[in-house]
């Protein structure tokens, strides 16, 4: 059976072509190549033209620069709005829309905005001078003038550019560089931050492999001995195992239970009992069946004896 | 299998300095040339809460825009499978709450066909997807390239930049499990001389 394609997937193939129709109706709907190419790419002219306007600017700046600032006015305050959209405007060059929860210190100079939870949009006056910074537990985003998003959620936090640039920097610590139109996600720093991440990519019906680098970062921040550990590993035992790799699921039960780890004994030893027995693994079925309750070690110990004596008779 | 729709013959190589300076007909053949298989990949590895019409556009978007970073013309179809990887796994995070997307559920029939076997085959294919997208994405990808797109095994160990004996390894189990997962969903089982109906 494995060695040819099975005939439904011709089958299938047949009925999911991409019709000369449907192609034409998609070449209409996309710009043309010569717009996006445009768009990307402006031409050398271009660059040279805003090397001088920026080389003018810096000299009108140095120029007229005022001698004497006044000190700012120090800012402190609490940002809040669940089903609508705040809005906040800290001093002459820095615009916020949000929705969610956060606060904003420093001054109007040198805003901090703390934010824990939703979407926070923000407009920084090019060249005014402000020194901008946005802080979630996960990342910490720079900016001096541009229009950019902050979003945390379950999946970490995202930072997004429209306008500008933004420097980002990921509390695992990566820094990233985003301009226009880019975007990066800082994953969360903390192992509950990486299971709720883990969950909702399960949930969202997120392909396993990205599921699975999620929780190895988590497992790689924390040891089975707390129960973020043991749950890391036990929904990394749960995917491996519906991607039909035994092996590896095995070992994360068996991780389980040599840590002495209660949460969820039962459910991993059965679940080692089974996977060892599929791959012929008879000491890993054993592990798995001395870590049962009573009744259920009776119902396997007949076949986790077998597979031994089977082990054995074999040359 | 349609025909025109392998990449094998696409962006020859004397066009590519072409392609690479933004020269607008080579781009249009660029175009001509692979919109159809990145909406097939699109249509058979997005899943069902991809829309993969908008996905496709998404695609040719991104490679317009970042074709010029392709150094050689060999190195293009790895890259924009890579591509349409990735643009369909950022559309599956973007639409979690969308449970099942209609379009993605893609009804062609011959007009010959009674209601009544129109309804079963509809069904048939109905799920035979639905096992396609429960397979995990490595297994998926070889299948489909492989099995319902005819490519070679050393062509979709090109596109997906993988070695040749993996490919294989990859396909027999992608096979293994599909017909397990299919005789679990109570499938009709497979046999060769299967009539393929449709067009």
């Amino acid at each position: 059976m494995s060695d040819r394609p099975d005939p439904r997937l011709q089958s299938f193939a047949e009925h999911t072509p991409a019709r000369p129709d449907e192609i034409a109706a998609l070449r209409r709907q996309l710009p043309s190549p010569v717009e996006v190419a445009r768009s990307t790419r402006p031409p050398r002219r271009t660059w040279m033209l805003a090397g001088a306007t920026l080389a003018a600017g810096l000299l009108g700046w140095v120029v007229l620069r005022p001698t004497a600032a006044p000190p700012p006015e120090p800012l402190s305050a609490v940002l809040t709005a669940q089903g609508g959209t705040g809005e906040l405007t800290l001093g002459a060059h820095v615009r916020l829309e949000y929705t969610g929860s956060g606060r904003v210190e420093g001054d109007a100079a040198r805003p901090r905005v703390h934010w824990e939870r939703g979407r926070i949009a923000l407009t920084v006056e090019p060249r005014s001078g402000v020194d901008l910074e946005v802080r979630t537990p996960d990342a910490a985003v720079a900016v001096t003038g541009t229009r950019f998003s902050v979003e945390r959620d379950l999946l970490g936090t995202h930072v997004s550019v429209e306008r500008g640039s933004v420097s980002v920097r990921c509390v695992g610590g990566s820094d990233h560089a985003l301009g226009p139109e880019q975007a990066h996600t800082c994953l969360p720093a903390t192992p509950g931050g990486l299971l709720a991440r883990a969950r909702a990519l399960d949930e969202a019906g997120a392909p396993s492999e990205e599921v699975l680098e999620t929780l190895a970062v988590g497992m790689a921040t924390t040891g089975l001995d707390s129960p973020i550990g043991v749950e890391l590993h036990f929904l990394a035992l749960s995917l491996e195992r519906q991607a039909d790799n035994p092996e590896a699921a095995l070992a994360h039960a068996l991780a389980i239970l040599r840590a002495g780890a209660s949460l969820r004994r039962d459910a991993v030893a059965s679940a080692a009992v089974e996977l060892a027995l599929s791959t012929g693994d008879c000491d890993g079925a054993a592990e798995g069946l001395a870590a049962l309750p009573a009744p259920q070690q009776d119902a396997w110990a007949t076949t986790v004896d077998a597979c031994h004596t089977q082990a054995l008779s074999e040359p | 299998m349609s025909p025109g729709l392998r990449l094998v013959q696409t962006t020859p190589a004397h066009d590519w300095t072409d392609v690479q300076r933004g020269e607008p007909n080579a781009l249009e053949a660029l175009l001509e040339e692979w919109l159809p298989v990145v909406l097939q990949w699109c249509r058979r590895l997005g899943g069902p809460r991809v829309d993969p019409d908008q996905a496709a556009q998404e695609i040719a978007i991104v490679v317009l825009r970042r074709i010029h970073t392709v150094r050689a013309a060999a190195a293009f179809p790895s890259w924009l499978f890579a591509v349409t990887r990735r643009v369909l796994a950022q559309h599956r995070r973007r639409h979690w709450g969308i449970r099942w997307n209609a379009s993605a559920a893609v009804d062609r029939v011959a007009a010959d066909t009674t209601p009544e076997s129109h309804t079963q085959r509809q069904e048939e294919i109905a799920a035979v997807r639905a096992v396609i997208q429960r397979l995990p994405q490595t297994l998926r990808e070889v299948l489909v390239l492989v099995d319902v797109e005819e490519r070679s095994q050393p062509e979709a160990a090109e596109l997906l930049s993988l070695p040749l004996g993996t490919v294989k390894s990859r396909l027999r189990r992608a096979r293994l499990t599909f017909a397990r997962q299919a005789r679990a969903d109570g499938l009709r089982p497979a046999t060769a001389d299967e009539p393929s109906g449709g067009e």
